[in-house]
């Protein structure tokens, strides 16, 4: 009996539902870096003034000049703060999710803008991995270009955090979709002899190998073009 | 008193755009991507969208006490 399998709208809106999830990543973090550095460094300049403010005798400032750059001061820091936590939320928003049929690179702001860009896995002809100078390759980051085959079009993921395994799993499903979808006719064609179901052909994988993963439960349409719980062991050994 | 206004308004103001972002960030992302975050996604392996949204509350606050502090000393 064939597993009937709805993943529409399961980890992400838009999910098909024969689709299967399989990882998505955010950009490194030392992208964001710079911005934390630079609030941190005008909260602490805010703070330095508050003190300096509280220990003047503020009754004497008693001035318009004084007023206008207290409410100016004030005005600014708080659209400053607004601005750094909209930053923030725009880092969350940027993801790049890897399903069984798709490459999905979200970029969104809160108010601003919303990009989605979308390459189908068997539309990708190659892939590169760019990972150059001292800092990237320390703390393992760098960028993946996707060249597409319908076109001459790329795609670039920049600040891909753990590049390597992001390349490698990104090569393995793509490779796994392409061998699937070669022995798919040979199922079809055999019709005398009935055609296995998913469950049959293929042991359930245990909760157990997938609960440390960044990686969800793998449905049945997984298996089926050898996502065993032998190559799911390699993905976590990969995150290591 | 018109001081008073004014601090009082921009920070009303302040209150009002981050209750807009924060219900955004509820309904356009968290709600649509209901991603399973791990350690390997989220920022410095620990910070979570939802305590982005704690630390932006704290920080309004911190803001509207101070301010509403310095405005005191000098009016008062």
């Amino acid at each position: 009996m064939a597993e009937i399998i709805d993943n529409k709208d399961k980890f992400f809106k838009g999910q098909m539902s024969n689709e299967s999830y399989m990882l998505f990543f955010r950009k490194h973090w030392l992208c964001l870096l710079p911005t934390i550095l630079i609030f941190g460094f005008i909260g602490a300049i805010a703070i330095v003034f508050v003190i300096i403010m509280t220990f003047t005798n503020l009754r004497s400032l008693n001035a318009p000049f004084y007023y206008f750059i207290m409410t100016l001061s004030l005005a600014g820091f708080s659209a400053y703060t607004h601005w750094f936590f909209l930053r923030i939320f725009e880092y969350f928003f940027t993801i790049c999710i890897l399903s069984d049929h798709r490459l999905l690179a979200l970029s969104k702001t809160v108010y601003t803008h919303d990009l989605k860009e979308t390459a189908d896995l068997k539309m990708i002809q190659d892939v590169k991995k760019e990972q150059n100078g001292i800092v990237r390759n320390f703390l393992r980051y760098g960028d993946l270009i996707i060249t597409l085959s319908s076109s001459s079009a790329i795609m670039i993921l920049r600040h891909v955090p753990n590049v390597e395994f992001h390349f490698r799993s990104l090569m393995r499903t793509k490779n796994a979709l392409s061998e699937y979808r070669e022995h798919q006719p040979i199922a079809q064609a055999t019709v005398s002899a009935p055609t296995p179901t998913i469950s049959e052909l293929t042991p359930a994988i245990p909760q157990s190998s997938t609960t440390n993963l960044p990686l969800p439960p793998h449905s049945a349409d997984d298996l089926s073009y050898g996502a065993s719980p032998h190559n799911l062991d390699e993905y976590s050994n990969d995150m290591k | 008193m018109v001081l008073w206004s004014i601090i009082i308004a921009i920070n009303i103001a302040s209150f009002i755009f981050a209750a807009v972002t924060i219900w955004r960030v509820f309904h356009n992302f968290v709600r649509k991507y209901p991603m399973p975050e791990s350690k390997y996604t989220l920022l410095f392996k620990f910070i979570s969208i939802k305590h982005v949204v704690v630390c932006y509350v704290i920080a309004l606050f911190i803001i509207m006490s101070v301010s509403f502090a310095l405005t005191y000393l000098t009016t008062s």
